[in-house]
């Protein structure tokens, strides 16, 4: 794939604009960036899983709590962290690279150049945070939330996410074509907050610790950023590019994208506060914190309703994409999420809802049902595009997509409930303490239950991506996957 | 917008700004806190030859915190008391008074929390909870507490032969046990299960700040 | 813990007013300069010849178009 005139529907008059000749035609850019998005992807699926079996183990903890207790290695507090951990770090950031760097090289119209510095990187990444998790593992563990990760090696992840951030940027600024989209735009903010978010927590609570609770204020500005300002933006980043690509519809307002980027970028820095509500902190920083979180509520209304319109009149082919499917029901979760987001910063409601198990499942309400499920829908379109091969399984699909759906489905519903009788029940002083743990233990078998369900979603989705990968020949499509041809009517051979 | 730079200015400002606002301007109001006598006298200043707080961590309970962090307690456990009337940690009898900014500015690492599974900490020191308590709870918690979620820490404890008469150190379970070692065995702490267990006991919220008396 | 003494907030305030303003300014120097024009075509700058809008780009593996 290394010519112009291998490109599926060339010379076609319907879009190109004034500087086609500069811009390179998306097959092009596809095989550039194929060896790093791919290297990334498989990176993030074997993190998915290995992150699961950790889910699972700590899940099964919070109600048979002498569960693999035989040995501090295997303990609750490690066995959380080390969940959340390759998660983030693990799933979150390679999947980001993967889909994200290819959406970015996309919409920057060229091939990109030196592929082989994200190769580097990603292989420090990796390194980096296998080094930490068994750090956590064997007693290292910081203590210190979404940092767990010990000192000896955040120095790899630095290095070499600087590779990563340099190469984007450098990317953005070798764009061809006079065009931005908006998903460069969250983009390139994201790549430019992490490293500096990572960096201050690093500094202000590990390396040269700040006095009393300033760390806790540090510490929880940084782990809400990182949700808010690196998973939230790449995600949202994603949808804006497959909604209207995959429907092939432009995105229904750029105006109000416009509004929602800046008003995310205003207001989401300043809600982290708002995990310390009641907290030994000045009343006004709380104060601050919840506000900016209320306020979420503009930025996330109008991608909601960009995302909403966007689909309107064309909901069958969203239910018959596979990766919109996942996308907007990954969309639809980011409205739900930030909404009862907003409502757990009013005082109020954080009287009950704080220390419970209600932000446990909010938290993955974030992580899971909105980031997860659109990434989840950003490798189902990339990965045949990079690879001009088929998915093999459609039942694949389908299992990873019910498994996934009704497991967090389940796991917020009990977690949900299970929090806010947590925290009603915890008001109440004459309620024994221990009596409050008896009840959430249904809820809390109920959450394990629901993690079997995202475990079989996830090796569903791992084996159709090993065997696309590996069982070379079996798919390839004549021309070009079906997912692409338009007027190919004819399904290729199984 | 298609302007690197401009798109960069708003970029960095916004992290600028949060980061000014919130961190910068804590450290700026909070970074100066000293340790205070309970009291201040007419003049404002610390009261003449009283004991300063919060208290200085003595060696032991210091290591025992790095058990603690080691094993994530701080994952089920907080160490904040709210103040009376927002949730029920006054009534619960977590704490004679809210915890305020003053009392963790001598911890290199400030154990806030944000989940109870299990009960706020701030305070344990200072509850009818002797070290022995401690001792069996930890060791396994189902022994204190039938149907906690706690997980039990037996590795942080030896199972070991009883020469002559039981060690002093030796762990008290209750008669009938199935906990307990069998016929002449014991159980005794190791280091660290005794650094642990200082540790909790040092954590004590017993004492009033001029900003928060206790009522 | 309330705030002993307002002023103390005088140079996150003052802060504020100085992003506020600079703020404004971006927005109104971005706007003379037509970087808040043209959406429409900004908006099709993900359509191309191989993948055109109008298509739809993304089914089942298994599903005939």
């Amino acid at each position: 794939m290394n010519s112009k005139s291998q490109t599926v529907l060339s010379d076609t008059d319907a879009y190109s604009t004034n500087d086609a000749g500069v811009r390179a035609e998306l097959s092009e850019i596809d095989a550039s960036i194929r060896t790093a998005s791919i290297f990334f992807t498989v990176s993030s699926v074997l993190w998915l899983l290995i992150g699961s079996v950790f889910a699972i183990i700590a899940a099964i903890k919070m109600h048979h709590p002498d569960f693999l207790g035989g040995d501090a290695w295997t303990t609750f507090g490690r066995m959380r962290s080390a969940h959340l951990n390759a998660m983030a770090l693990g799933w979150g950031n390679n999947v980001i690279f993967a889909v994200g760097l290819w959406i970015m090289a996309r919409l920057c119209r060229s091939p990109i150049r030196h592929g082989g510095l994200l190769l580097i990187a990603g292989l420090f990444w990796n390194f980096g945070l296998t080094l930490g998790l068994a750090g956590i593992i064997f007693g290292d563990m910081t203590s210190v939330e979404w940092l767990e990760i010990p000192h000896y090696a955040t120095p790899l992840l630095a290095f070499s996410y600087l590779l990563v951030g340099v190469w984007g940027i450098m990317a953005f600024h070798f764009r061809k074509g006079a065009h931005v989209y908006v998903s460069q735009w969250y983009i390139l903010a994201a790549l430019f907050w992490f490293p500096w978010l990572y960096a201050i927590a690093q500094i202000m609570i590990i390396w040269f610790p700040a006095r009393g609770v300033v760390q806790s204020v540090t510490n929880w500005w940084f782990a809400h950023n990182v949700l808010g300002l690196w998973l939230t933006p790449m995600a949202l980043a994603t949808a804006y590019y497959l909604i209207p690509k995959v429907l092939g519809r432009p995105i229904y307002s750029y105006y109000l994208s416009v509004l929602g980027f800046w008003s995310l970028a205003l207001f989401y820095n300043w809600a982290g506060v708002h995990h310390l509500i009641g907290g030994p902190i000045p009343v006004w920083l709380i104060s601050a914190g919840i506000v900016a979180s209320v306020m979420m509520v503009v930025p996330v209304v109008v991608v909601g309703i960009n995302h909403h319109m966007s689909v309107v009149g064309l909901h069958r082919a969203v239910w018959r994409s596979p990766a919109l499917r996942f996308v907007v029901f990954g969309s639809i979760s980011y409205t739900l999420a930030s909404f009862v987001g907003s409502a757990m910063a009013l005082r109020s409601v954080n009287e009950i809802t704080h220390f419970t198990h209600l932000t446990v499942g909010h938290a993955h309400h974030g992580v899971y049902a909105f980031f997860t499920m659109i990434m989840f829908g950003g490798i189902y379109y990339m990965l045949p595009r990079l690879l001009k091969r088929e998915w093999p399984s459609a039942t694949l699909i389908r299992v990873h997509f019910w498994g996934s759906a009704i497991g967090i489905t389940i796991m917020l519903v009990a977690l949900h409930v299970a929090g806010w009788l947590q925290g009603v029940q915890m008001k109440d002083a004459s309620i024994p303490f221990l009596e409050i743990v008896q009840m959430t233990l249904p809820w809390l078998k109920a959450r394990s239950v629901s993690g079997l369900f995202l475990t079989v979603a996830h090796i569903a989705f791992a084996v159709n991506i090993f065997w696309m990968l590996f069982a070379a020949g079996s798919f390839r499509a004549r021309t070009a996957p079906t997912l692409l041809s338009k007027n190919d009517g004819e399904a290729f051979a199984k | 917008m298609r302007n690197l730079a401009l798109l960069f200015c708003g970029i960095f400002f916004t992290l600028a700004f949060s980061f000014s606002g919130l961190i910068l301007s804590s450290n700026n109001i909070l970074g100066g806190l000293q340790r205070t006598t309970e009291t201040l006298d007419e003049e404002g200043q610390l009261q003449e030859g009283e004991e300063l707080f919060p208290r200085v961590m003595p060696g032991l309970a210091k290591q025992g915190k790095q058990v603690y962090i080691e094993m994530g307690c701080m994952y089920c456990h907080s160490q904040q008391v709210r103040r009376a009337g927002f949730g029920g940690d006054a009534e619960r009898g977590w704490g004679p008074r809210a915890s305020v900014p003053r009392d963790y500015i001598t911890q290199e690492r400030v154990l806030l929390g944000t989940m109870r599974t299990g009960p706020d900490l701030m305070n344990v020191g200072g509850r009818p909870l002797n070290a022995d308590w401690h001792h069996l709870h930890l060791y396994n918690p189902q022994i204190t507490s039938e149907h906690s979620n706690m997980p039990p820490f037996a590795f942080l404890y030896e199972v070991q032969a009883i020469e002559q008469s039981p060690s002093a150190d030796a762990l008290q379970f209750p008669p009938g046990s199935p906990y307990a070692p069998a016929a002449g065995y014991e159980v005794v702490p190791t280091r660290k299960a005794e650094a642990l267990v200082a540790y909790l006991m040092s954590l004590k919220l017993d004492y009033s700040v001029p900003e928060a008396p206790i009522l | 813990m309330d705030v002993e003494n307002y002023q103390d907030l005088m140079p996150i305030i003052l802060l504020g007013i100085v992003f506020f303003i600079s703020a404004l300014g971006m927005f109104y120097w971005s706007s003379k300069r037509g970087q808040l024009r043209d959406f429409d075509s900004q908006a099709k700058t993900i359509f191309t010849d191989e993948e055109p809008e109008g298509v739809v780009s993304d089914q089942f593996p298994d599903e005939k178009r």
